[in-house]
């Protein structure tokens, strides 16, 4: 290796070896810096979702807190709207779903002109969710019809809006209106969450329909893609609904077995969250 | 006779232009020179002021001396004397040296908590005459983590002393704590022992005062002497011995104190300094993840609106 080296030292003209690395160190020059507090804003909004990621839901908050005071000094409306409303997603998560409606409450209130589409799209599409989730169907209704007229089929959550409305319809009882919505969206394609939820949504309303079998096949369909998206609490619904399935179709052992495997999942997951509960800032 | 004829005319007075050129870049990188001489201080007036130091660690030629901040001289000499201490020259400029008064001093410290190390001028009385030249003035080290560290030993090293030999005192069967105890207990037992006495004499007196009195009343009354014994003699003795740990208790407080006071200032000092340090270290990551070839490497942070579905 040296003795190659020094042969290639004697061919070429050594300095000209260091040329391409003068033109490297110059295409590494760091990129212009925002302004201090711009820059401070950012990275509080940063680590609440390094925060977030990890797991730390607290911290999440505490930081997206920050986040929205640094944007709010800096009269950055659509940013302080946008770390509100995550804010208001890890307020849900904590059951803090007071504290999550008002914040996004806060940003419907506001002038249509101050504030984006896509993220009123947003904060009408998440109240929708929470609403749903406390089994306040009606309110849940006004807010996707919001969600619905912000986005206008041309927005990211399209498929999300539509999935809210086949489970608020489920919730309701109205079984064929809830499968007929979520075939549209197996139908139309969709990310894959979406799409798992669609196709759990379809399974519920089937077997509501006591149409056991195509519930079956929907349960799997979405079982398959909560496995690849590695959701564990979504995992813990499928193989429960199967498990019902099964009972209901006679399948004892088969339905014994699709429960104890839930089971199995959902204590592995509370642990695995107390454990990093603990991990996680005080 | 020249050797080659000029044929050309480009080349006609070639030595002239030459010979400008020269001089002209010879000027030039002399008032480059004499401009950096000024600046760096050489051709400014200084006087040679001495201070000898017991260890010449840390103590470097062309080290700066400051005052209040402003560099006015800087070490020019380092020498070991015959005493095996460092003989150190300062080369101070003479338009600060009028600030310096008779009595002045200076101290080795490090620019922040791990800075470079430099020497600290203190300017000295009012009511002293100026400095002279070649005067031999005070030194003194101090500043640096490590005489904090060394401060910090030296005052906690007496206290925890005092705390061990307290705590072997009171684990000692022989020492002052353990006696004391064992004298208590022995009290108690006397007092005890003359309570049943006259409680059995009190139980007895109807059936025979006369045959049992005397010899109950005799027994109380030595238990009473037995007491009176401990109460003048061992109680004194006890309440010195109680009123001694107390004062040991107190100088510990004490010291313990003066410690944390001493140390407070310079512990925030090294508090700051670590913050900025952190702070610091965190902007040249920054920058650094955001430069190639890091930035290629690293997975780029997540911003925005937290991805979330209709079943969240």
């Amino acid at each position: 290796m040296i003795s190659r080296l020094c042969s290639l030292q004697r061919k070429v003209n050594l300095p000209l070896l260091f040329l391409p690395v003068f033109f490297l160190a110059a295409c590494g020059s760091p990129p212009l810096r925002q302004p201090r507090a711009m820059e401070q804003a950012n990275k509080a909004d940063q680590a609440a979702h390094r925060a977030l990621h990890d797991g730390d839901l607290m911290r999440a908050r505490e930081l997206f807190r920050q986040a929205i005071l640094m944007q709010q000094s800096l009269d950055n409306l659509p940013a302080s709207a946008e770390a509100a409303i995550n804010l208001s997603y890890v307020s849900h998560k904590l059951g803090d779903d007071g504290a999550a409606l008002l914040l996004l409450d806060n940003i419907l209130r506001q002038d249509n002109a101050l504030i984006p589409s896509e993220l009123r799209t947003s904060a009408a599409f998440r109240k929708g969710i929470i609403l749903a989730d406390n089994g306040k169907v009606a309110e849940a209704e006004l807010a996707l019809q919001l969600a619905d007229q912000s986005c206008n089929n041309q927005c990211v959550y399209t498929a999300g809006i539509n999935n809210l409305r086949a489970r608020l319809a489920l919730d309701k009882g109205d079984f064929g209106t809830a499968l007929s919505t979520a075939k549209t969206v197996i139908n139309a394609g969709a990310e894959k969450q979406e799409m798992a939820n669609s196709q759990r949504i379809a399974a519920a309303a089937e077997s509501a329909l006591n149409h056991h079998e195509a519930a079956l096949l929907y349960y799997n369909a979405a079982l398959e893609l909560d496995k690849e998206l590695a959701l564990s609490a979504r995992i813990y619904e499928d193989l429960t609904g199967i498990a019902k399935v099964l009972a209901k179709l006679g399948r004892k052992p088969e339905a014994e077995e699709f429960a104890r495997r839930a089971d199995a999942v959902i204590l592995a997951s509370r642990e695995l969250t107390i454990k990093s509960e603990k991990k996680a800032t005080p | 006779m020249k050797l080659l004829a000029d044929k050309d005319e480009r080349f006609k007075g070639l030595f002239v232009k030459v010979s400008i050129f020269v001089l002209i870049a010879i000027v030039g990188v002399s008032l480059n020179l004499l401009f950096s001489g000024i600046k760096k201080g050489f051709f400014t007036p200084k006087s040679a002021i001495y201070f000898v130091a017991g260890t010449g660690q840390d103590i470097k030629v062309g080290m700066p001396v400051k005052l209040s901040g402003f560099k006015i001289g800087s070490v020019s000499k380092l020498e070991l004397d015959n005493k095996a201490q460092a003989q150190v020259e300062m080369m101070v400029e003479n338009r600060y040296l009028t600030l310096l008064k008779a009595d002045a001093m200076v101290s080795l410290k490090k620019e922040g908590v791990i800075g470079d190390s430099i020497l600290e001028a203190t300017r000295g009385s009012e009511d002293k005459g100026p400095l002279k030249v070649g005067a031999i003035i005070e030194f003194e080290r101090g500043g640096g983590l490590d005489q904090i560290a060394v401060d910090l030993r030296d005052r906690l090293y007496p206290a925890l002393d005092e705390i061990n030999k307290l705590l072997k005192d009171a684990n000692d069967p022989k020492g002052d704590v353990r006696q004391t105890l064992s004298n208590l207990r022995h009290l108690s037992e006397e007092v005890r022992g003359t309570r049943e006495r006259i409680n059995h004499l009190l139980e007895q007196v109807d059936e025979g005062i006369l045959n049992d009195v005397r010899p109950a009343l005799r027994s109380a009354r030595h238990s009473a002497e037995a007491a009176q014994v401990i109460v003048e003699k061992d109680i004194p003795s006890l309440i010195k011995k109680v009123d001694a740990s107390l004062d040991n208790v107190r100088q510990i407080s004490e010291t313990l104190k003066t410690t944390v006071d001493n140390s407070a200032p310079q512990l925030s000092g090294f508090i700051g300094e670590t913050r900025g340090l952190v702070s610091d270290t965190r902007n040249v990551m920054d920058s650094a993840s955001t430069s190639w070839p890091l930035k290629n490497m690293m997975q780029p942070p997540e911003q925005g609106l937290v991805r979330m579905d209709s079943h969240d």
